[in-house]
Formats: C-alpha cells, sequence, structure tokens
C-alpha cells in the first residue's frame, strides 16, 4: 500500500477559483440516510440505503483574495449555482453549476494569530468522479 | 498562503471603533440549503435559500461612557434603536472587505466578572436587513479638498448599491462637509459622481448608488465645511458584484 499525504494531493476548486492555498482542513461527505426496513420478523435492525447528501467542509488561512471568491457568494447566492471540484490525488469529484456555499465564517477570535475561515460547501445531486 | 494578521480586522458600531476594546470578533454568514430532492433523484439536490449573518464579539470593559464597548452595546439593545454593525479583515490592504449589518440589533449582551480575571463583556447582532458585503474604499484623516486613490471592485455593476461613512473625529467643527464617492471604467480614467455624503457631525451614514455604478471607486472630497480635518472610513458596495 502506498500511503499519500494529504499536501499536495488534494485540491479544492470553487466557481474556476482554486481555493487549495486557503486550507488546511477539509473533508467531502457524503451521507447517506438509512432507511429502516426492520419488522416484527426481523432478530436484528435491517436497512437499506437512502440517497446521499454530499457537502464539502474547508477551512484555513484567511486572505482578502479568498474572501473575493467566497463573500459575494455568502451575502448573495448565485441564481445559478457554482462548479465544485474536489481533487484527491489522480481522480476529480466534479459537481457542475450544482454546488454553493452554505455557511462562511471569518473568525479573527486570537489577536496574536491570523484571521481563519471555515465554510461547508453544499453540493446537489451527485457528483461525477474521473 | 497569504495569511492575514487578525490584528488587521477592525470592528464598527455606528461611528464608534471598537477594535480597541475587542479580543475576539466573528462574521457568520449562513445559506440553508433547501430540499429539492425528487423521486428520480440519485442523490439529494438541493437549491440556496435566504441568506443571514451573525457578527459575534468578545472583549474587555476599559470605559462606561460613550464610545465605549459596554455603552454601545446596552446602546443596542432591541427597543433602543437599530444601529450599523460593520466587521472588517485585511486592513492592511485598502480595498479589504467589509461585512455591514444595517438595523442590526443586539442579540446577546453578556458582562463577566470573573473573580480573579478583567471585566469582559461579549455580545452578537444580527440585522432586521440582508447583510452586505462591501469594500473599503477610504481610511484615514482628511485634511483639505480633492480626490484619493481608486480600489477596483473587479468589474462594473448595473444594479446600483450602497455607500457607508463612518465620521470618527473632526477637528475644528465641519459644517456641510461633503464627500462623493466616484466611480470609473478605468483606473485614472474619468470619475462620474455616484453621490455624495453631506455632515456636521460624527456618526455614520449611509447613501444608494443607483444604475450603473463603474469598477473603479475613489472618493473625493469637494468641501472640508470649515474643518481643519475629519477622521473617515468609506465602504462602498457595487450590488452583484461585491456582494
Amino acid at each position: 500500500m502506498a500511503e499519500k499525504k494529504v499536501a499536495g494531493n488534494v485540491t479544492v476548486t470553487y466557481n474556476a477559483n482554486a481555493l487549495t492555498a486557503y486550507l488546511n482542513t477539509a473533508s467531502q461527505n457524503a451521507v447517506v440516510n438509512a432507511i429502516t426496513t426492520t419488522d416484527f420478523s426481523d432478530s436484528a435492525e435491517t436497512n437499506i440505503a437512502g440517497l446521499a447528501a454530499w457537502s464539502v467542509n474547508v477551512g484555513g488561512h484567511w486572505d482578502v483574495t479568498l474572501d473575493g471568491y467566497l463573500g459575494p457568494d455568502a451575502v448573495a447566492p448565485p441564481a445559478t449555482l457554482r462548479t465544485l471540484a474536489v481533487g484527491i490525488d489522480s481522480i476529480t469529484y466534479t459537481w457542475t453549476t450544482n454546488a454553493f456555499i452554505s455557511d462562511y465564517t471569518i473568525d479573527a477570535s486570537a489577536p496574536q494569530e491570523s484571521i481563519t475561515w471555515s465554510g461547508v460547501l453544499t453540493a446537489s445531486g451527485a457528483p461525477s468522479r474521473a | 498562503m497569504a495569511e492575514t494578521r487578525a490584528t488587521n480586522s477592525l470592528f464598527f458600531l455606528d461611528e464608534f471603533d471598537l477594535s480597541c476594546e475587542t479580543a475576539s470578533l466573528s462574521t457568520a454568514l449562513t445559506i440553508p440549503a433547501l430540499d429539492t430532492t425528487t423521486l428520480c433523484a440519485s442523490a439529494m439536490t438541493s437549491i440556496a435559500g435566504l441568506p443571514s449573518a451573525a457578527v459575534t464579539m468578545a472583549g474587555y470593559i476599559s470605559g462606561l461612557v460613550a464610545g465605549n464597548v459596554e455603552f454601545e452595546m446596552e446602546a443596542s439593545l432591541p427597543g433602543t434603536g437599530s444601529r450599523t454593525i460593520a466587521t472588517l479583515y485585511g486592513t492592511d490592504t485598502t480595498g479589504c472587505p467589509a461585512y455591514i449589518l444595517d438595523n442590526a440589533f443586539d442579540n446577546d449582551f453578556t458582562t463577566d466578572f470573573p473573580i480573579d480575571g478583567i471585566l469582559s463583556v461579549s455580545g452578537g447582532w444580527m440585522t432586521q436587513d440582508g447583510v452586505k458585503r462591501g469594500l473599503r474604499v477610504y481610511n484615514g484623516t482628511i485634511s483639505s479638498t480633492g480626490t484619493q486613490s481608486s480600489v477596483d471592485f473587479g468589474a462594473q455593476g448595473t444594479a446600483g448599491g450602497k455607500g457607508w461613512l463612518f465620521v470618527t473625529a473632526i477637528t475644528g467643527g465641519a459644517t456641510n462637509a461633503d464627500i462623493d464617492i466616484e466611480s470609473s471604467a478605468t483606473e485614472g480614467g474619468v470619475y462620474v459622481s455616484e453621490g455624495t455624503f453631506t455632515f456636521s457631525a460624527v456618526g455614520v451614514q449611509t447613501m444608494t448608488l443607483s444604475g450603473t455604478v463603474d469598477r473603479w471607486l475613489r472618493i473625493n472630497t469637494t468641501d472640508l465645511g470649515t474643518a481643519t480635518n475629519f477622521a473617515v472610513t468609506i465602504v462602498a458596495q457595487i450590488a452583484g458584484v461585491s456582494g
């Protein structure tokens, strides 16, 4: 097995703007709701899979350029959603015009530190994986 | 990566710059995902709902009179009048972003008295109107008429916008001092007035920008109004461009 470090192997692009250089934390989530199918004849809980809800949690060091990428959409969501691409090594998950930023926080909570940011990029529908 | 020091942040409550009593500042923008999933979907689908904003801060009580954080927070509780909240980040850049909550009210006001600590205060604000994102066009002390350097908003807008003037100090007394916001399609090109702030005292003013606003914005002080100088911060928003 060849493990891969995160640095240099993960990219996030939102609306054609690379967020990678502003990230020090990210996770891509596909949360599938479980549809409970348990009945009186079962000896254990049974489920079938529902639909996946996709989102990408992001955060890192903030700067003015990054704010120009995300801030306008965070105060006025675009009528046409944005394209989101998450690259993991050699593959890329892409939502074409199907993503928006649903949480965006700028945090200057420690005067002796840098300004940080966090956000959630909410994706609509399933991505392509190539 | 270009990191930004937290000390390059500003917190205005009306015309009061409370940054020197603030130890922690946060602006949170939230857009709910509205579920649009249908029976033919292969994954959950959604569209963006209505944005909302909240500003939270924590700091120290260094005074109890007008212009101090405790006094001004108490004065922004519901029923005592709405206020203008502005948070600016990356203030080492002239055209830094500013998030503005007009008609804001204090939705959390806590004073803390730890036996072994410092008199502290914390709170949060929400807005009766939508949050706006602008860029700072100017910050400093003006002692003569004339123009200042322009700030690039990146694109022209056609749906107007808004301007905010924070007058934090006046020396010599101003009577109907005038500051224009001007825009131009090119830096150093032909600038057209988008509107005028007229003021005679410290305070905060807003101005609506109408129609087309070009991408380069600057201020032009056309009248000092008998003042020797005044300290101002000016923010502008181009709707659909800066947010």
